[in-house]
């Protein structure tokens, strides 16, 4: 083992019991913990940005790069400097620019891929489940196939009925929602409740696992320090 | 005429009765009686002569057409004609014989001086009014009396109006009886009152006419609104609500003071030593092993593409998982990575976390038994920075957008430079055999799916897209996998997944060593869960209870 992994185990040692004190509540050395945290992620993320992407994007371009990529350099460089403005609330407005830019092109870059990799290809899976031509293609049986089409498809449907909040309005009436659409928000409560369920089984299932991985290191950390002490047999 | 028509009733009456013998009307107007009237006491000066003042208002050319029938009463006298014999003007009867070549439409021009004003000097302010200067006397000629009057003043309107006032006279009978009783004279509102004088247009100045103006066009004040708002009380409860709400956002909130032990910090401390004693025991003993768990279709889908890869495979390596999760995607993915290794691929390690290069370099040297070395085995490439948006940058263009190694190497192969051997024969996202992604997010894993999935769906690309997940991705990632065509073509998901495809493959030691402690963390975690949700039913139902026979017995 050497230096750097034996500070690195005390360090980790020191740390999980400092996060593990939050079982008493909130404590000073839980926020010092967290807070050190905080501090060595940012840092770490500003290093990554300069070394991963400043440099190897932008600098070496602009030294060393031909003339069309010291050019090209030049639209990210000057977008920089004007996101830069927004620190000074008197130069904030030069800002909007690249702002303006970054969420366009995200929203841009989110809805397209929502359309063309989620929604189209989630609605036509969900209609070749009853297609019994394209079920047969597959290696199972025709009537769990169609079963589980069924499923899906009261899923959904019901889904999207718990999540319609129009009535209908007549003259003289007061406004409700339709008896059959409350029916069928209802099953779609069931599924969404179904769905949470199987969601927070999972993350507890990775809590378990984070605590069993931590409780491991603990055990491995002080085994080697305990057994000079213990009696042998 | 024999007959004479009643004015009210329309019917026929003999000639000589007064009144309707059917309506009582008067037939014969009454007539200014000369006696009953106080003589005026001077005639002003300033009304020029030929002024008709009869009493009935008719001018003498009107006289002159009424037939010779003497109608009682009608005769005159002599004093009452305005510039008569008694201030020693001519008579008006003298202008016409000395006018009589004149035309009418010429008489009937303003300007026009009959023979008395040519007799008798203007005044002044006649002269002013007419603009007549010094000029020469012209011919007199016969001019309208009622066009001739210059138009009076208003004071001397009313004085002429209560000097030549009627006498009162007999009313019939059927109008005394509504006629008021009392002494007071009655004010009858008289035509022409200032309220209806014409204002404008050409008949401005004249009283008793129509309105050119309509009422509703006349200018009027703009009516004033009340800028108050008529809220209810129930309005005005939920504004004061929301103000309410509003100004708290701005007040400083007191810190809240310490709790002492409470019944849930017991509770909870109770939870956390079961919890914690049974895996800790299991850690330390080592005795609660289980069985690995049976693989599944995605898991065994995975095994066979990765076994199905050629020699020397280029695989696409994504780490994008946090520190925090480390522990459960290294469980999950180390035998998956171990069958890559010694399947001989090589791995191009990329990251759209910042973390993740660093967790990537880790991962990589514990996997013990292979000796992958950095740009010979394997490249790192680093972190990919925009989120979503440099991912699709990735995909489109993977050269331009991580040209250089974590190391700035130049890792691409160009004209000047062979490249990394992991990245020989790359120059875009479909030369990869495989593209496995380590994700521990939910909506990263569907950014992943959304972004490549499409790329790969070019004819003639033989790239797969796998995943291994967190156990909480594992709901949002299985229709992606179940879908036909499918969009993931395999993922192992969590411990359990990782545990099973180490069964697969008969390695990975770390899934084995967690699945022990795994499984009785968990069996005692259901214990715990179904123990609390007894003991709180049956407090509820202890405490309805005397509820409900409180509420039998009133």
């Amino acid at each position: 083992m050497s230096i750097a992994d034996l500070v690195g185990a005390i360090l980790g040692f020191i740390f999980t019991l400092l996060v593990f004190s939050y079982i008493i509540g909130d404590n000073p050395l839980f926020r010092l913990a967290i807070h050190i945290f905080i501090g060595v992620a940012a840092g770490f993320a500003a290093i990554m940005a300069v070394n991963n992407v400043l440099l190897p994007r932008l600098m070496i371009p602009l030294l060393d790069g031909s003339r069309d990529e010291r050019i090209l350099a030049l639209v990210p460089m000057v977008l920089g400097w004007l996101l830069l403005t927004k620190i000074s609330p008197r130069l904030s407005p030069f800002g909007n620019l690249p702002v303006a830019f970054l969420v366009g092109v995200g929203a841009a870059a989110a809805v397209g891929g929502a359309v063309t990799g989620t929604l189209f290809p989630q609605a036509y899976a969900s209609i070749n489940l009853l297609d019994l031509q394209s079920a047969g293609a597959i290696d199972t049986s025709l009537g769990l196939m169609l079963v589980n089409g069924v499923i899906i498809l009261i899923g959904t449907l019901a889904t999207l009925a718990y999540f319609h909040f129009g009535v209908s309005s007549r003259t003289q009436q007061p406004s409700q929602v339709q008896v059959w659409l409350e029916g069928l928000g209802q099953v779609g409560q069931a599924f969404i409740a179904i769905t949470l369920g199987f969601i927070f089984a999972g993350i507890y299932s990775a809590a378990m696992v984070a605590l069993i991985e931590r409780l491991y290191f603990l055990v491995n950390f002080v085994k080697p320090l305990l057994i000079p002490l213990l009696p042998s047999s | 005429m024999g007959e004479i028509r009643c004015p009210m009733c329309g019917k026929s009456n003999p000639a000589e009765s007064e009144v309707c013998q059917f309506c009582q009307a008067r037939l014969i107007p009454l007539v200014f009686s000369p006696a009953k009237s106080e003589p005026p006491e001077s005639v002003p000066d300033e009304i020029p002569a030929g002024i008709d003042a009869a009493p009935t208002g008719e001018s003498d050319w009107l006289l002159d057409l009424r037939p010779d029938e003497s109608i009682p009463g009608e005769e005159l006298p002599v004093d009452f004609v305005v510039g008569g014999s008694e201030d020693g003007n001519a008579p008006l009867d003298e202008t016409h014989t000395s006018a009589d070549d004149v035309p009418d439409w010429l008489a009937r021009l303003p300007g026009e001086w009959t023979k008395e004003a040519e007799a008798e000097p203007l005044s002044d302010w006649l002269k002013m009014e007419t603009g007549e200067t010094e000029q020469p006397p012209s011919k007199p000629a016969e001019v309208t009396d009622w066009l001739s009057q210059p138009l009076p003043d208003e004071g001397q309107v009313e004085n002429t109006e209560s000097e030549f006032e009627l006498a009162p006279g007999e009313f019939p009978s059927w109008l005394e009886v509504f006629r008021p009783v009392g002494d007071e004279p009655q004010t009858v509102p008289a035509r022409g009152t200032p309220e209806s004088i014409e204002s404008s247009g050409p008949l401005a100045g004249l009283s008793g006419v129509l309105s050119a103006e309509p009422d509703h066009a006349r200018p009027r004040k703009s009516p004033t609104y009340s800028l108050k708002l008529r809220v209810s009380a129930n309005q005005r409860t939920h504004a004061d609500l929301l103000q309410g709400l509003i100004e708290s956002e701005g007040r400083a909130q007191p810190l809240p003071q310490r709790r002492g032990i409470s019944s849930q910090h017991v509770l909870r401390w109770a939870i956390a030593c079961v919890l914690w004693g049974a895996v800790l025991w299991s850690v330390i003993t080592g005795k609660q092993e289980a069985p690995l768990p049976a693989y599944t279709e995605e898991t065994a889908e995975v095994n066979r593409l990765i076994s199905q890869l050629p020699g020397e495979a280029r695989v696409l390596l994504a780490f994008d998982y946090e520190p925090g999760l480390s522990a459960e995607m290294e469980a999950a993915a180390t035998a998956v990575v171990d069958h890559l290794m010694l399947r001989g691929a090589y791995l191009t390690l990329v990251s759209t976390s910042p973390t993740g290069p660093i967790l990537a370099e880790r991962f990589l040297k514990n996997q013990t038994g292979h000796h992958y070395t950095s740009e010979v085995n394997y490249v790192n490439l680093g972190y990919i920075p925009g989120g979503a948006i440099g991912l699709l940058g990735f995909v489109e263009n993977p050269q331009r957008m991580l040209p250089y190694t974590l190391d700035m190497v130049a890792a691409w192969e160009s004209e000047a430079q062979p490249g990394l051997r992991a990245l020989q024969g790359v120059q875009r996202m479909n030369d990869f055999e495989m593209l496995m992604v380590i994700v521990d997010d939910p909506d990263l894993a569907r950014a992943w799916v959304e972004q490549v999935q499409p790329q790969l769906n070019e004819p003639d690309t033989l790239t797969s897209l796998v995943m291994v997940t967190s156990a909480q991705v594992e709901a949002v990632m299985r229709p992606y996998f179940e879908a036909n065509p499918r969009q993931v073509h395999g993922f192992v998901f969590g411990l359990r997944g990782g545990a099973a495809y180490a069964q697969l493959t008969g390695r990975g030691e770390l899934p084995r060593t967690y699945w022990g402690p795994y499984g009785f963390g968990l069996v005692v975690a259901a214990l715990l869960i179904l123990i609390g949700g007894l003991v709180l039913s049956s407090v509820s139902l202890l405490a309805r209870s005397p509820q409900v026979k409180g509420e039998a017995n009133q």
